[in-house]
């Protein structure tokens, strides 16, 4: 616990420092970067050991606010949580530092470090508080730090609308979860989770209600459909390291809240379950659907998130099956997936934010139709971008692969014939997953660059490809040994399901037996794969090898405008799935026997923001201005209005 | 000794019949056409042509594209180890029929990758069509997985496509039978699906995105392929014929991939390839078809 109190020192201070030192640019980054690294790997090291066996006691310091106290705990499920916390913390920390100085003074530095430094702190405190009043102060101070974040450009105004969006929501989360813990807390008479969880009432409406407003506050943090759509609007504009925090760490908090919460109930309805498996699978569906249709690359890879988000969720209600129906071995792999997928997501999520910030500022824009042919230009920055999208397409040898597939095995021997049908949701979601991220992939780093920004693109330095490389290094690793990441998710497993040590064992031996030989096989592709470019190579040598033009099917002239856009690429599938997409298409067809021009665009509004908060808001402020019409600033009226008040005091007083 | 055998003829009937598949259904067409036809063993000249000749790389490609053949090649002989031949595969593990279907898919996010690298029109039309029927056939062959699973209570290939066929649930089985037929066409771009036989580029799907592969690259393509027939074909013939211990497993396995691959023929030389926005119609009926068969197995 002493690591862990000293890894929140430490990126305080190197949020102070980062402020007190503003004058000073390079001795502000130095030391920021210093606290950073050392705070993230002190973090990282009572998490090891509590996965290595050992128990950690907790932590009490008394605290002067009411019902408060500072009281840090640590189980495997924390443990698990602090991971990505502290992985990714460190990973985009420093990959932040060369995406600052590479910005040109477009970023403030001093206030994003301040802010990067306070987020990653305010999470590691979310994760291990045993106190409610804590959590939800660290957790409002998390709120905020991505606030400022995300408005790290505020002199666009689309970055303030994003901003103001995302401050609405999660403030609205933030009131449901302050319901939450007041209820739960004066039931208990103490605002510590021990007590709260003696308290939990039974099935019936209240345990209901609370059910409620932990799947309300939670999930505006989680980003699952329907409260994913402030996600897509602020995890784009924010400098790129924090976009990959935002997207592949803070909503994973909600993910941890909502676990917490399952942990704290002594029976789970198995409506929960369905709702949370119903609701999981809609949001992967529809988030990855959203995800092929976009030209922004971030706007794509927060619709990717979602996506993700979903398939966690899945998990979580498979495991809320298990438990309600009594089959802990359900329970605990399912559990096990969700965790698992937060593990991999945030991984190589992170990766392809990074990414995307590389090639962003190559580009100087987020849209991929106007790029290509950057794999050349920018050799490492799009290896790791393409292990990245393959981790995310869940395609072995790498990590994303071993959670949607711990998610298969759950649901496929699972509880029902509604499992099966989430299985081939999971199925669709993966193949659409497919097709969005070689869109993107192939749009922006294959063929011939469509533009001279592409032409003239270069690999970023040292400090924001090492961390790329390292990411990437991650995602291999853990498909290829996935056994020591499955079984530290088996033991968080036990704990939120509650499970009795001898059943939490035997789980976790049945979840584990085959992982070596999917490794094995997974290593087995890499290794004949070399093998047969070897043979090639042997087959080749003293033959003629020629370089020639593409084959353009008798066509001498090709051009690189010629080559098949993102949305050309798109469209089989954004045809199939029209109904559900509605997508808008503007288009000017060329017309005459000499067309002097044409164009033609898409965008497709976002089901909820656009097409159901938007016009809520409008009806609403639309009923709004009648009562308006008093106020229309001429004094000899306003005179008139107190007047009538007071007369009409007078004689409800007589 | 015997499980030495086993391993053994496991590795020589996926690593050399799979080429014979493509002979089998050139002879059908050709018998339909009333043609004499290429011989049986044409494909393997064929391949063994292609492993002689220098290439032609174009300007445009990078590594990826040379990525691609090898890496295609390699998944997709490591999903033959968890596929059941006759008598079970090389390697049997809970969970394995996931690896298999996600193996194929990164064989094809290879090939995808690899043909848009060359920046032609016509690689990414094809690579576009291919992911998205792709991504439509995989739910279908899920629930088959889920419906077999369901009844067996076995989550490994071995397990579910025992060979002993359930015919309680014959109605399950015949649906199931149907439904992953309908994606092994789809898979393997034979027709209705794609036209493997078509010269006109508009109208192709996977030869469209290996156009400019060439030689010994074109080759490991070509033999990739008809692995991939081959594990599917054998899915389907472990999911209706019995299974009988030795030899004769061996040999009511052999007439069945072979009368599998001359029914390919025989439809495609008696159906016109669909018109591209059809397809997806097809590949509903397919997970239609899966999951009725779900519904059947599952209790």
């Amino acid at each position: 616990m002493t690591f862990l109190v000293a890894a929140v020192a430490l990126l305080a201070a190197g949020a102070a420092l980062s402020l007190l030192l503003a004058g000073f640019p390079r001795a502000s980054r130095a030391a920021s970067l210093a606290c950073l690294t050392a705070g993230c790997l002190a973090g990282l090291l009572p998490a090891l050991l509590v996965f290595g066996g050992g128990e950690l006691p907790a932590l009490r310091i008394p605290w002067a606010v009411p019902m408060g106290e500072i009281l840090l705990t640590m189980d495997p499920l924390s443990a698990f949580f602090l991971l990505p916390v502290f992985v990714v913390g460190l990973a985009a920390g420093v990959y932040g530092e060369g995406y600052l100085e590479a910005s040109r003074g477009h970023l403030s530095a001093p206030a994003v470090r301040f802010f990067y430094c306070l987020l990653t702190a305010s999470m590691a405190v979310v994760v291990c508080a045993g106190n409610a009043v804590l959590f939800l102060a660290a957790w409002e101070i998390m709120a905020l730090a991505a606030f400022f974040l995300v408005c790290s450009e505020d002199r666009k105004p689309e970055v303030r609308r994003a901003g103001l969006i995302y401050v609405v929501c999660t403030h609205t989360a933030i009131l449901s979860l302050f319901v939450f813990f007041a209820v739960l807390g004066g039931r208990a008479g103490s605002m510590d989770f021990a007590a709260m969880k003696a308290v939990m009432p039974g099935p019936g409406p209240a345990l209901t209600g609370l059910f409620a407003l932990a799947a309300v506050g939670f999930g505006l943090k989680a980003g699952f459909m329907p409260f994913h759509f402030w996600l897509p609007e602020a995890h784009p504009v924010a400098p790129s390291h924090a976009s990959a925090v935002l997207s592949a760490v803070v909503l994973k908090m909600g993910v941890y809240g909502l676990l917490r919460f399952v942990s704290f109930c002594p029976v789970v309805p198995e409506s929960w379950g369905l709702a949370l498996l119903a609701l999981g699978a809609a949001s992967a569906v529809l988030g990855v659907l959203y995800a092929l249709v976009q030209h922004d690359l971030k706007r794509l890879l927060a619709y990717s998130s979602i996506e993700n988000v979903g398939i966690i969720l899945m998990g979580i209600g498979l495991g809320c099956l298990g438990l309600s129906r009594g089959r802990p071995a359900l329970a605990a792999i399912g559990f096990a997936a969700a965790l698992l997928h937060v593990l991999n997501h945030s991984l190589f999520k992170s990766l392809l934010f990074l990414g995307a910030g590389a090639y962003n500022q190559a580009l100087g824009s987020r849209d991929i139709e106007g790029a290509g042919g950057l794999l050349r230009r920018m050799p490492w920055t799009s290896l790791f971008a393409w292990t990245g999208a393959a981790a995310a397409c869940g395609l072995p040898p790498l990590n994303g692969f071993i959670g949607e597939w711990l998610l298969y095995r759950g649901l496929l021997v699972g509880p029902a014939r509604g499992a099966a049908f989430a299985a081939a949701a999971l199925a669709l979601v993966g193949g659409i997953a497919a097709a969005s991220f070689t869109m993107a992939y192939g749009a922006l780093t294959l063929g011939e660059p469509r533009g001279p920004a592409a032409r003239g693109a270069e690999d970023p330095g040292g400090l924001m490809l090492w961390p790329m490389s390292f990411l990437a290094a991650a995602c291999l690793a853990l498909g290829v040994v996935p056994g020591p990441a499955v079984r530290a998710a088996a033991r968080a497993a036990a704990v939120i399901g509650g499970l009795p040590p001898a059943a939490a064992a035997e789980a976790a031996g049945a979840i584990s037996s085959p992982l070596p030989f999917v490794g094995a096989l997974g290593a087995g592709v890499i290794g004949l794969a070399v093998l047969f470019w070897i043979v090639r190579r042997a087959l080749l040598t003293g033959r003629r090898v020629e370089t020639g033009p593409t084959w353009g099917c008798g066509f001498s002239r090709p051009s690189p405008e010629m080559q098949y856009t993102a949305s050309s690429y798109a469209q089989p599938l954004a045809r199939v799935f029209r109904g559900l997409l509605r997508t808008e298409v503007e288009a000017a067809a060329p017309s005459g026997y000499w067309p002097a021009g044409a164009g033609f665009s898409t965008r497709t509004p976002d089901p909820v923001l656009d097409r159901t908060v938007s016009p809520a808001l409008a009806l609403l402020e639309r009923g709004l201005t009648v009562v308006r019409r008093v106020q229309h600033g001429r004094l000899q009226y306003y005179l008139l209005y107190v007047l009538v008040f007071l007369v009409l005091v007078l004689v409800w007083k007589l | 000794m015997t499980a030495l055998a086993g391993l053994l003829a496991h590795g020589a009937a996926l690593l050399l019949l799979p080429p014979l598949l493509l002979g089998i259904i050139g002879k059908t067409k050709a018998a339909f056409g009333g043609r004499t036809g290429p011989p049986f063993l044409q494909p393997y000249h064929d391949l063994l042509k292609l492993l002689g000749k220098g290439a032609v790389y174009s300007r445009t490609t990078t590594w990826m594209f040379r990525l691609g053949p090898v890496l295609s090649l390699a998944a997709i002989l490591v999903a033959g180890c968890v596929v059941p031949l006759a008598g079970g595969s090389a390697l049997s593990f809970t969970g394995d029929a996931i690896l298999f279907a996600y193996l194929l898919g990164l064989s094809r996010f290879a090939t995808i990758t690899a043909a848009l690298d060359a920046g032609s029109s016509f690689e990414g039309m094809g690579a576009s069509r291919e992911a998205a029927f792709a991504s439509l056939a995989e739910p279908a062959l899920i629930l088959v997985l889920a419906g077999l699973s369901g009844s067996s209570g076995d989550l490994s290939m071995t397990g579910m496509f025992g060979g002993a066929a359930r015919w309680e649930t014959a109605s399950g089985l015949v649906m199931a039978a149907v439904g992953l037929f309908l994606v092994l066409l789809t898979e393997n771009s034979r027709i209705p699906v794609d036209d493997p036989a078509t010269h006109l580029e508009l109208t192709m799907i996977h030869e469209v995105m290996v156009l400019d592969h060439g030689g010994p690259d074109l080759a490991f393509i070509q033999y990739g392929a008809s692995v991939k027939l081959l594990l599917w074909s054998s899915l389907l013939v472990r999911l209706l014929l019995p299974d009988a211990p030795g030899a004769a497993g061996w040999a009511v396995w052999a007439l069945g991939v072979v009368a599998l691959a001359a029914v390919v023929g025989a439809v495609e030389s008696t159906m016109a390839r669909l018109k591209m926005p059809r397809v997806p119609q097809l590949l509903f009926v397919a997970i239609c078809a899966a999951a009725f068969a779900m519904m059947f197995m599952v209790k």
